[in-house]
């Protein structure tokens, strides 16, 4: 159905709210593969894009639980059981100095699976978009772009265009695979 | 002191709010002449204790002049309610400085000092504390009287927000040395200023979030928004404070100076370590994980739940802080109703008034 030498469709949209909107209505007609582009961050364009709620937080939450309780359980370890060591009179299970090291890794931990967590969830290892290929997608400022997958099973080369025509784009550009 | 019965007063609650502060006055001129010392501490604890949100506010205050944003603007009209709270709680001090002696022990004759307190002196003396208490406390009514003044409207001036922090941070620093870490005259901390500052914001902050009216709106709307950043400060506000106390405990904890644990040391019975536990969990722990995912933080029910721990959390720190370093901190806690219901009486009928005249306005 869709002609190899198009990769899908870039529209775009003279202010963020047209953009909100038509993300909105491409979500709701049945669109699935699509991207919105602004030049500015726009508050709800990846829930009207129907983006799912990032995995990152709750992986970063993780590895912080995992650390501090793998560094405490390291320090009790050591200080305990492998390397028993009298300091100023305290007990060998001296809680309060263990948690500064714990907490401390537990942040540095949470801080590095996030930004990994970005770098992934950002698609980093993908080096080229066929959006480029456009050329005013790139010189546009006031510019917002909704971008159309032709691998979404909902794209059809005629429908399509009308469609987005009929919700508001300024512009309609077929992006070179 | 006699504390005038604000006429305006027309609703159910506020009424009811005075008439309890009247008892309580009654009570307290009966309990100070069973117990002076223990009466007038009882009331300087409590009124530290309503101190705390009504400077807090003052911070939020200035900092809305530097930041601006939605959620200074949807904080503003409870900010300003609780900056009413400065006079009601300052009030509350002024017992005890017509007898500084029987609050703190420093104020004793100089022969009865231990060498350590009697170096201080160029410091902790009475009339030089009573006029920095008398100096922070016209600082705070002037900067009160101005935020009051400017209303909830007024675009905000950067150059004011600055004043007021710059101004904040030493005044609320040396108040906090005078009043909480000079009743142990021997013990110093250097923190425990800022750890006074930060149990200031976060109750402030708390208390808007009980106070704001229900919002309308999508979850993306801006005052949805602005009080979801209010959540956010509260929960900055809130790991400050378990911040500075935890680097607190920690330094004097590995030092093991004598002149330093001797603080800990009084607060380490059973019943104040249990105290203490259910303070972190109130104040910092069940906060902190509720505060954690963005969902709780959008709506109104759970924020309300968590600013009141925090509220509970408070009250149990200003007592902690404060009352076991009196001489009979049993007595003393007996004692405190007696404050708690003048000077929470009075603040609970501001409030009430503050909640009858308030008109929701949001943009």
């Amino acid at each position: 159905m869709d002609e190899p030498s198009c990769a899908g469709l870039l529209a775009r949209f003279d202010d963020g709210p047209a953009l909100l909107a038509a993300a909105r209505a491409a979500h709701a007609a049945g669109y699935r593969v699509l991207e919105g582009h602004a030049p500015e961050p726009l508050p709800g364009l990846p829930a009207a894009l129907g983006v799912p709620a990032s995995r990152t937080p709750r992986l970063a939450l993780l590895a912080a639980l995992l650390a501090a309780a793998g560094f405490f359980a390291l320090q009790v370890w050591s200080a305990v059981w492998a390397y028993p060591f009298n300091i100023g009179g305290r007990p060998l299970f001296s809680w309060p100095a263990f948690l500064v090291v714990s907490i401390d890794m537990a942040l540095l931990s949470a801080v590095l699976t996030a930004f990994v967590g970005l770098l992934v969830g950002g698609g980093l290892p993908r080096l080229y978009h066929p959006v480029f290929n456009v050329p005013q997608f790139t010189t546009g400022t006031e510019a917002y772009f909704l971008y159309l997958d032709a691998a979404d099973v909902r794209f059809d080369p005629q429908a399509t265009p009308a469609w987005l025509e009929a919700h508001g784009a300024s512009e309609i550009h077929e992006v070179p695979a | 002191m006699s504390a005038a019965p604000k006429p305006q007063v027309k609703t159910g609650e506020g009424q009811l709010a005075l008439w309890t502060a009247g008892a309580g006055l009654a009570l307290s001129l009966l309990l100070v002449l069973w117990e002076p010392a223990a009466t007038l501490q009882a009331y300087a604890v409590i009124a530290v204790t309503l101190l705390a949100p009504a400077l807090g506010a003052l911070a939020a205050l200035g900092c809305f002049q530097l930041t601006g944003g939605h959620w200074g603007e949807l904080a503003r009209p409870a900010l300003l309610a609780l900056l009413g709270l400065l006079p009601i709680a300052l009030l509350g001090l002024v017992p005890a400085l017509f007898d500084l002696a029987q609050v703190f022990d420093w104020a004793q004759p100089v022969a009865l000092l231990p060498e350590v307190v009697r170096r201080k002196q160029p410091y902790l003396n009475a009339p030089f504390f009573i006029a920095r208490t008398v100096g922070f406390a016209l600082l705070w009514l002037l900067l009160a009287l101005v935020y009051r003044r400017r209303g909830t409207a007024a675009a905000p001036v950067p150059a004011l927000g600055a004043l007021t922090l710059v101004l904040w941070v030493p005044s609320i620093t040396f108040f906090a040395f005078d009043w909480i870490m000079s009743l142990e005259p021997t013990w110093y901390s250097d923190v425990l200023g800022l750890i006074f500052g930060a149990g200031a914001v976060a109750p402030a902050l708390a208390a808007v979030l009980l106070m704001l009216p229900e919002l309308p709106g999508r979850p993306d709307s801006p005052p949805v928004q602005g009080r979801q950043d209010l959540a956010n400060l509260l929960l900055t506000a809130v790991l400050m404070w378990i911040f500075l106390h935890f680097s607190q405990f920690i330094i004097i904890w590995s030092s093991n100076l004598p002149h330093e644990i001797g603080w800990y040391l009084h607060r380490m019975s059973p019943a104040l370590g249990l105290l203490a536990a259910l303070m972190v969990v109130a104040y910092f722990l069940l906060p902190f994980l509720g505060l954690l995912a963005p969902s709780r933080k959008q709506r109104r029910r759970p924020l309300r739940r968590i600013a009141a721990c925090v509220l509970v959390g408070h009250l149990l720190h200003s007592y902690w802080l404060m009352v076991p370093s009196l001489p009979e901190p049993g007595l003393v806690t007996i004692l405190l109703p007696a404050p708690l219901l003048v000077l929470g009486g009075l603040a609970a009928a501001h409030l009430a008034r503050h909640a009858a005249t308030a008109v929701p306005d949001d943009g």
